[in-house]
């Protein structure tokens, strides 16, 4: 079966033509044989049946006036027909009257029995036999009794069949060269299309076209084929054309987007420079850790801090100072020390908290804590204290500072939305302000628990405490307080 | 011995064919009697061929001396011609002859036959004889004997002539003579 599907179109269409001309001729010629066998058949029959009863009439006369021989030479005419075997006539006593019967080459080849003298038709071994009464006006004159061969029709049949078998063959030689030359008009422009197709392929050259030479089935083929090149190319010539405006877009976005980017990056740039320097303002302004909650979305902080120490520093006569210099000059002055003081809290690790008007904060063991706080702070004011000693006014006048020290837990945090400010609140924070503002100048005051806290945590001190005594505090009673000096003026630390 | 054996032979043959001449004479007449009833199936007339007083009766008359003998009488006193009764005249009249269907003219009126057919030739009458030459004069079946055999001639145009319409399986078994006979032959 699959053979069939290797051979070439025109091979399919010869063995398709020769097929079909062929089953229906040989179908046709059955057909034909049978009908015609069945038709001689009949007319065998029919003619029979008339010829008996023809010959029986035509003996009546004889058979009246006894005339054998005339009756004889009546049946003897039948000679002519040839499927006619013999005819024999019966009278009326059923006794033989005259017969005749055909000579053939071989000797009894048909058997001669007297039949049952009725109306009757019937076939014995290939012979037809008619028996009929001889009526002549409602009198019966005897029966005739014909028989007739089959061999007749068979020999005419089987002629027939040789003849139609020849012309079967004819046909069937005639219809594959026909097939063969004729099937060129069906495969060539196929293979016409085939070629074409292959060749566009290989080239790609949709411009290519195919002749119509046809109206007909084929010829709406190359048509359709021609329009479909047709729109292919068309097709081609858009998408290239797409293909560039793409390719074009494509270059032009690039650049868009290589400008942009390179936009992007100087923008990314600024952005992370403005990002630092707002890091940098904002860790100005915050503690690192503290900055980075806010920056990681934190919106309020407040943190408690059990242990922790505070210091300010405050510019004794300050208003003094205001009254007599200019405002660029308090602020330069200010700056000035205030930058100073930046340097220690950064040297010694504290936390500036802010400056109030002249008034410097600073904290320890906020936002993280540390064991030394109280140390720390105090270094600081040690430092404040050397510091002072050498600052002054661009016209030669000594500043002078109070410093206050405690510690003792205080609440830490942010407050506000705007204009961040990282702040101290708490008993402490109000002690050690207390301290500075009820301080002696140039001396560190502290509270008794900052005292006991640095007592704890160090022994051998190289500061001592000296107690000022019972002394008043604004909001908090009767305190008392202890000023802090070195043991070993030369020594800077404790 | 021989030649009384030949004697014997010679005898023999002849008592044989006398029988045989005997037996055709003997039969002529009684196979003429009946060819009559067998011509007459093949044969049709017409109606007015029959008399109103006649009409149940198939009648032959015997024109002549009358060779039959009995045999006719005998003969169809049972048998019947066309389911009719038969009825046999003799007469040796001409004028006698009447309405009939069968005219038999015997051999003894061939003077005379000339008349007998402008008699009846315009009748719807058959006329049968048995006399040589009486069918090219008009007589329309006339017996003769071939090869001991009872044969007959037929004119056909004189039956025709007649009103008479004999079938072609009459026709066939008879020797046809083509002439009108009578007056205009």
């Amino acid at each position: 079966m699959n053979n069939h599907f290797t051979h070439s179109f025109s091979t399919k269409i010869k063995v398709i033509i020769v097929l079909i001309t062929s089953s229906i001729l040989i179908f046709a010629a059955l057909l034909i044989v049978f009908t015609e066998y069945k038709i001689l058949q009949k007319d065998l029959i029919y003619n029979s049946v008339l010829n008996s009863k023809l010959i029986g009439e035509y003996c009546v006369g004889y058979l009246v006036f006894d005339d054998d021989k005339g009756c004889y030479d009546i049946l003897s005419k039948t000679e002519s027909i040839q499927y006619i075997v013999d005819v024999t006539i019966y009278d009326t006593t059923n006794n033989e009257y005259a017969r005749f019967s055909r000579k053939y080459p071989i000797k009894n080849k048909y058997f001669y029995e007297k039949p049952i003298l009725n109306d009757s038709v019937y076939t014995i071994v290939n012979l037809l036999n008619i028996v009929k009464p001889i009526y002549y006006k409602n009198d019966l004159y005897g029966f005739i009794h014909l028989r007739s061969s089959y061999d007749y029709i068979n020999s005419k049949i089987l002629n027939y069949i040789l003849m139609i078998g020849v012309l079967l063959c004819i046909t069937l030689i005639l219809t594959y060269v026909l097939a063969s030359n004729f099937q060129k008009i069906i495969s060539k422009p196929i293979l016409n299309l085939a070629k074409l197709t292959n060749e566009i392929s290989i080239s790609g050259d949709y411009t290519r076209q195919l002749k119509i030479t046809s109206k007909d089935e084929i010829g709406i083929l190359y048509k359709e084929f021609n329009n479909m090149l047709v729109e292919i190319n068309k097709r081609k010539s858009e998408r290239e054309q797409k293909e560039q405006e793409i390719r074009k877009l494509n270059e032009e976005l690039e650049e868009k987007v290589k400008n942009r980017t390179k936009e992007l990056q100087v923008e990314k740039e600024k952005t992370q420079e403005l990002l630092n320097i707002s890091d940098h303002l904002l860790l100005n302004i915050l503690p690192e850790p503290i900055a980075y909650r806010l920056k990681n979305g934190e919106s309020t902080l407040a943190d408690r801090f059990e242990q922790a120490s505070v210091i300010f520093i405050d510019i004794v006569a300050f208003t003094d100072l205001v009254a007599k210099y200019s405002p660029e000059v308090i602020v330069k002055m200010l700056n000035k020390i205030f930058t100073e003081f930046d340097k220690i809290t950064a040297k010694y690790g504290l936390e500036k908290i802010k400056t109030i008007g002249d008034c410097y904060m600073a904290a320890s063991g906020i936002p993280e804590y540390r064991e030394d706080h109280a140390e720390s702070v105090t270094n600081m004011a040690l430092d404040v204290i050397d510091l002072m000693k050498n600052l002054r006014t661009d016209d030669g006048n000594e500043i002078k500072f109070r410093i206050g020290l405690d510690c003792g837990p205080v609440v830490a945090g942010v407050i506000g939305e705007k204009k961040f400010i990282y702040d101290l609140w708490g008993e402490t924070v109000n002690t050690a302000s207390r301290m500075e503002k009820s301080g002696v100048t140039g001396v560190i005051q502290c509270s008794p628990r900052f005292k006991n806290k640095l007592e704890n945590v160090k022994n051998d001190l190289k500061v001592q405490f000296i107690e000022r005594g019972e002394i008043e505090i604004k909001g908090m009673g009767k305190m008392t307080t202890f000023f802090i000096e070195k043991k070993n003026p030369s020594s800077s630390k404790l | 011995m021989g030649k009384r054996f030949l004697y014997s032979f010679y005898l023999l043959i002849l008592i044989f064919s006398y029988n045989i001449h005997a037996g055709e004479l003997a039969d002529e007449y009684e196979l003429k009697a009946a060819f009559l009833e067998r011509f007459a199936r093949f044969i049709e007339w017409q109606p007015e061929s029959w008399s109103e007083d006649n009409k149940d009766f198939f009648e032959i008359v015997i024109l002549g001396d009358n060779p039959f003998g009995k045999k006719l009488d005998k003969l169809y006193s049972t048998q019947k011609i066309k389911n009719m009764t038969v009825k046999i005249r003799y007469t040796k009249s001409i004028d006698e002859i009447g309405n009939c269907q069968i005219l038999f003219i015997c051999p003894s009126m061939s003077d005379r036959i000339n008349q007998i057919i402008k008699k009846v030739s315009k009748k719807n009458i058959l006329t049968i004889g048995q006399t040589k030459g009486f069918c090219e004069k008009g007589v329309h079946i006339n017996f003769y004997i071939s090869s001991s055999k009872l044969k007959f001639q037929i004119n056909d145009k004189a039956a025709r002539n007649s009103n008479l319409q004999i079938s072609y399986l009459l026709l066939q078994n008879a020797t046809i003579i083509n002439s009108v006979g009578g007056e205009n032959e």
